[in-house]
């Protein structure tokens, strides 16, 4: 008996350990310590992205509180009612109405609380597609289509054209008596692509310009796939058949990760990309210098041992 | 507690703690045998009963690691033409997967290509089952998108632009997100792995012109002892020379291969008009009797046009003949990966696995393509209106009929349905 | 004690006794060799980088020349010829809607082997000795190569490296021709009534096949040399091998596209030794040799 009695109270300890320990490295993490530095969110580099990040440390505070709170609440009945200790019998009670109910409007209030919260959150990543100053939905950058194991990237890049008009709205005619024509430009005066027999395909190496509402449209090609950006904060399961959009606006330059999060097969692990984040102005001299590469038409060897 | 369950419960959560060192100690990897070669070149004697003993397939093994090392420790041969292999990089490429003291990687090929192309190269790895095309073989040196003609060797750079854009189409992934250095160790692991296996195929031949009933050890090598004979000591060295001699044949098909890219004339500018008047030669040629296109890529150019041939990784092991089945079922049971009837691409895909580059059309119709069906073109001799045979300048209307057969209506079946005309979408 | 901490107790003992499966087990080997044999091999073969210079075995020099002929026959019934499939372009590959019988094993009413190849192996280079001054005229010439009615017209081919294997089509369609084994393996079209010269440049120690990837059933075989003695029997299975080297030891390959090498003859005539497709006699000055050799059914698959 006498046994009995330390090794009660020592479970109760022990299953206090819980808590503190899961919290103690939740701040450890977040404080990024040796050896938890880099253990915490990425990057964000979205100007979009806090949302996110706000949500989460919202709802981790929030359920936090609330942990912390019912890991010590049963630390302490373990405390009090160790059996050691406790020498009066167990007392059976049909339970208090009251508390059920208290105890169910509280969390289901709180739940449709974050609920609520969270709309905005969830309109601005998945509903509220930039726009055009026409109103228009912006269209995509590029398209990505995930595809057993990588990202197989295609940037419209084929132009319209269309008739030159006079003051009067008439065609304007060239010397040869032919209508003269010229390329579809967007209101940023760069032209007005679409997909057709001119895109630029890349795998796995996406550029994108930097400072701009940037739209892609993500498909699959086989099988769920999951294209996340971890430093831009988006994240959506890419479904074969569907075609969606996600949008962002980085603010900073560089190259981050694409990563798949949605397990589609052995390579899943690998199936990895880079997004690069340059200037407009380097952006565009990439696309044109990836094109160009594309339709190279001619080949000199290289004279000498390659190597 | 009670004592005793104490007892049991003690050893049984010390024998828990013992569960990471489970699979510790599992043997190094080391190379398959040629399996399938043995059995070819035991057939070509003419003796169906005819096998390779044991012991001298132990000696090509001992030969072939005494030549190239291991998987773990790479050899490069010391013979004529060996610069075309560089040690330092395949010691990145080669070994377990890990990182050496200085920081630099190791187990590169096991890391990225083994678990498809096999430890040996032979494009039998543990995921080759699942995939469809296979992933290819190295061992017979031969190797399907490059810029050099059929019977040369890819160029360096052939092996980059693989590794680095990977083959759209199949399960070959770009690699492009890997360092510079490790691109180049694994380039170097591919063609040290293709030098080993045609080796392999060297000496197993060898073995078999040894005549065995006059003496029934006889040996690739007979290693003479410290007393021998100086004539003993002759044969060691002339065996030896032999076996240098067909690495070195190898090595030098390699550097001959690096000097035999194809040069391109350049397609010019083109005007839209031209394009559309070079489309329109180029369909005359694709359906004319000189290309021969539709002969094999089919009268839709689907690639329905020859439906029943074999590459050459099987052709050679299976051949042509009335016994091209039974055949199957002999190298299949020597570990053959099961055939699959190759078939001519499909053009109207716009999926192209040596490349969309307008060059890399032009490679293949120039060129054709080794291992496969795909010939060569015929060219017309310069100054000789009246040959047979095609220009360059044919050849380019080919490359841009080809190119525009994806964006026919015809491919694009949904988009040929007729619909309201949405405003070509100018945003 | 409680049933409940039984069941814990022995799925942590079977849990345990799950853990060994990880332990290193020996795997069957793929390879297995003495590493001290290796280790031999590695200090022979790391010598010095440059070819070993190997004192040629020397060899007597011919005293003069002789002639071989003869005629291969095959004993036994010969098995039965098989009728190609032909799928595409009837119009032109089955004329009158004949079926084509394969070419593999053709054999004449006497038992004569068409296309069965003789040939010398190992003859010095550059040994004038070795070569016949006859065989010098045609040492740069051509050898035509045809191909109609969706066949090639020679079933097995033999040239010598420094000759061009002039290439044909005489059909109305297009051929391709796919040399994939010799010296240079290569893929070409062959346009419709076009000639196409291919050079080899190079010897092959047996015969390698080519083929049409347009119509898979067309298939040839092909020889090349660097020395001029070697032949291909005729329809009635007759071979003449005029001036070779006399009063050496003279080792000739003979095969035959189903049985290759031919296992073993029964030989009319004074031949040394024949073993695995090896024949080995020794011809002296001015004589000429006739043989005959005969095979038995079984080697060419019939009975």
């Amino acid at each position: 008996m006498h046994e009995e009695l330390r090794v009660g109270r020592f479970w109760s300890i022990l299953f206090l350990m819980v808590p503190v320990v899961g919290v103690g490295i939740f701040v450890w993490a977040m404080a990024g310590l040796w050896p938890m530095e880099r253990h915490w969110l990425p990057e964000n580099i979205n100007d979009h992205g806090a949302v996110i990040d706000n949500l989460f440390l919202f709802i981790l505070v929030l359920t936090g509180v609330i942990f912390i709170a019912t890991g010590i609440a049963l630390f302490w009945f373990l405390w009090k009612y160790d059996a050691a200790q406790n020498t009066q019998p167990a007392a059976f009670t049909h339970g208090s109405h009251t508390l059920e109910v208290v105890w169910s409007i509280i969390p289901a209030a709180t739940l449709v609380f974050i609920a609520i919260y969270q709309m905005n959150a969830w309109a601005d990543a998945k509903m509220r597609r930039p726009t055009l100053p026409d109103g228009r939905p912006k269209p995509e950058t590029a398209e990505i289509t995930g595809r057993q194991f990588e990202w197989r990237i295609r940037y419209p890049h084929t132009t319209v054209m269309e008739d030159v008009l006079d003051e009067h709205g008439k065609q304007v005619l060239d010397e040869n008596g032919k209508p003269r024509r010229k390329i579809v430009r967007d209101a940023s005066g760069r032209p007005a692509y679409i997909y057709g027999d001119d895109d630029v395909y890349v795998a796995n190496d996406l550029h994108l310009p930097v400072n701009e509402e940037v739209v892609l449209k993500i498909k699959s090609q086989d099988v769920l796939h999951s294209f996340f950006l971890p430093n831009l904060r988006v994240k959506q399961d890419v479904v074969p058949g569907m075609k969606q959009f996600v949008w962002f606006r980085a603010n900073k330059t560089g190259a981050y990760d694409i990563v798949c999060a949605e397990l589609c097969g052995w390579g899943h692990y690998k199936m990895r990309g880079r997004v690069t984040f340059v200037s407009r102005e380097d952006f565009d001299r990439w696309l044109t210098k990836t094109y160009d590469e594309q339709n190279r038409a001619e080949f000199k060897p290289v004279t000498g041992e390659a190597e | 507690m009670a004592r005793w369950s104490l007892l049991l419960a003690l050893p049984c959560l010390a024998l828990l703690g013992l569960a990471p060192l489970a699979g510790c100690g599992s043997p190094a990897a080391a190379f398959v045998r040629y399996d399938t070669y043995a059995r070819k070149v035991e057939k070509d004697t003419g003796d169906d009963k005819f096998r390779l003993r044991g012991s001298q397939l132990a000696e090509v093994d001992e030969l072939l690691a005494a030549l190239f090392g291991t998987p773990d420790e790479p050899l490069v041969p010391a013979v004529e033409g060996a610069e075309a292999l560089n040690l330092t990089k395949l010691k990145l490429a080669a070994g377990p997967v890990g990182s050496a003291e200085d920081g630099s990687p190791r187990g590169l090929y096991r890391e990225h290509c083994a678990h498809c192309h096999g430890i040996t190269g032979d494009g039998n790895g543990p995921t080759a089952t699942f995939l469809n095309p296979y992933p290819r073989d190295y061992r017979p040196g031969k190797f399907k998108f490059k810029s050099t003609p059929v019977g040369f060797k890819p160029t360096h750079d052939d092996l980059k632009k693989i590794v680095l854009e990977g083959i759209p189409g199949t399960a070959m992934p770009s690699f492009k997100l890997l360092p510079d250095l490790e691109v180049e160790a694994l380039i170097q692991y591919v063609k040290y792995l293709s030098v080993r296996g045609e080796t392999e195929r060297g000496l197993l031949k060898l073995t078999t012109d040894l005549d065995l009933d006059a003496d029934p050890n006889a040996r690739l090598v007979s290693i003479a002892p410290a007393n021998a004979t100086a004539e003993q000591k002759q044969t060691q060295q002339d065996q030896l020379g032999a076996i240098k001699d067909e690495v070195a044949k190898v090595l030098q098909k390699w550097k001959d291969g690096d000097g035999a890219a194809v040069a391109i004339d350049p397609r010019g500018n083109m005007s839209e008009e031209d394009f559309i008047a070079s489309r329109k030669r180029g369909r005359d040629l694709f359906y004319g009797t000189v290309a021969n296109c539709i002969k094999c890529h089919g009268d839709s150019a689907l690639g329905d046009g020859q439906l029943t041939d074999y590459d050459d990784w099987v052709g050679e092991f299976i051949g042509k003949g009335p016994d091209q089945q039974q055949l199957i079922k002999e190298f299949v049971a020597v570990g053959m990966p099961h055939p699959r009837n190759i078939r001519p691409r499909n053009l109207r895909q716009g999926i192209y696995r040596g490349g969309m580059r307008p060059i890399d059309i032009f490679w293949r119709i120039k060129n054709g393509i080794e291992g496969v069906p795909m010939p060569a073109s015929t060219m017309k001799p310069a100054g000789e209106p009246n040959a047979k045979g095609l220009t360059p300048a044919d050849i380019w209307d080919i490359v841009n009929y080809v190119q525009s057969l994806p964006f026919e209506a015809i491919s694009n079946p949904l988009d040929a349905v007729p619909t309201v005309p949405e405003k070509a979408a100018v945003y | 004690m409680n049933s409940s901490r039984v069941l814990m107790m022995m799925s942590l003992a079977g849990l345990a006794a799950v853990l060994p499966a990880g332990c290193r087990r020996p795997l069957a080997d793929s390879v297995s060799y003495s590493r001290s044999n290796v280790a031999v091999l590695r200090t022979a073969l790391g010598g010095d980088k440059a070819a070993t210079e190997a004192t040629a075995a020397v060899v007597a020099d011919p005293t003069g020349w002789g002639t071989l002929k003869g005629v291969i026959k095959m004993t036994g019934t010969p098995p039965p010829r098989k009728t190609l499939n032909i799928d595409k372009e009837q119009n032109v590959c089955m004329p009158g809607g004949k079926p084509v019988l394969a070419e593999d094993v053709v054999v004449d009413a006497s038992g004569g082997i068409k296309d069965v190849v003789i040939y010398l192996e190992k003859v010095p280079a550059d040994n004038p000795k070795w070569e016949h001054p006859d065989y010098a005229a045609d040492k740069a010439g051509s050898v035509e190569f045809d191909q109609k009615a969706c066949l090639f017209l020679t079933h097995v081919f033999a040239l010598r490296a420094t000759q061009t294997l002039d290439v044909r089509n005489s059909d109305p369609v297009g051929h391709n021709l796919n040399i994939a084994g010799g010296p240079r393996t290569g893929n070409f079209t062959v346009a419709a009534g076009s000639s196409q010269p291919w050079l080899f440049g190079g010897e092959a120690a047996e015969p390698f096949p080519v083929s049409c990837g347009i119509h898979p059933w067309m298939s040839a075989y092909g020889l090349v040399r660097s020395n001029p003695y070697f032949a291909v029997t005729n329809d009635k299975g007759q071979f003449e091998l005029k001036n070779l080297p006399a009063g050496v030891p003279l080792k000739l390959r003979v095969w035959q596209e189903r049985a290759k090498f031919i296992k073993e003859v029964t030989a009319t005539g004074k031949i040394d030794k024949f073993s695995k497709g090896r024949l080995e006699l020794k011809l002296d000055n001015d004589e000429q040799r006739q043989l005959e050799l005969s095979a038995a059914s079984t080697l060419f698959g019939g009975t």
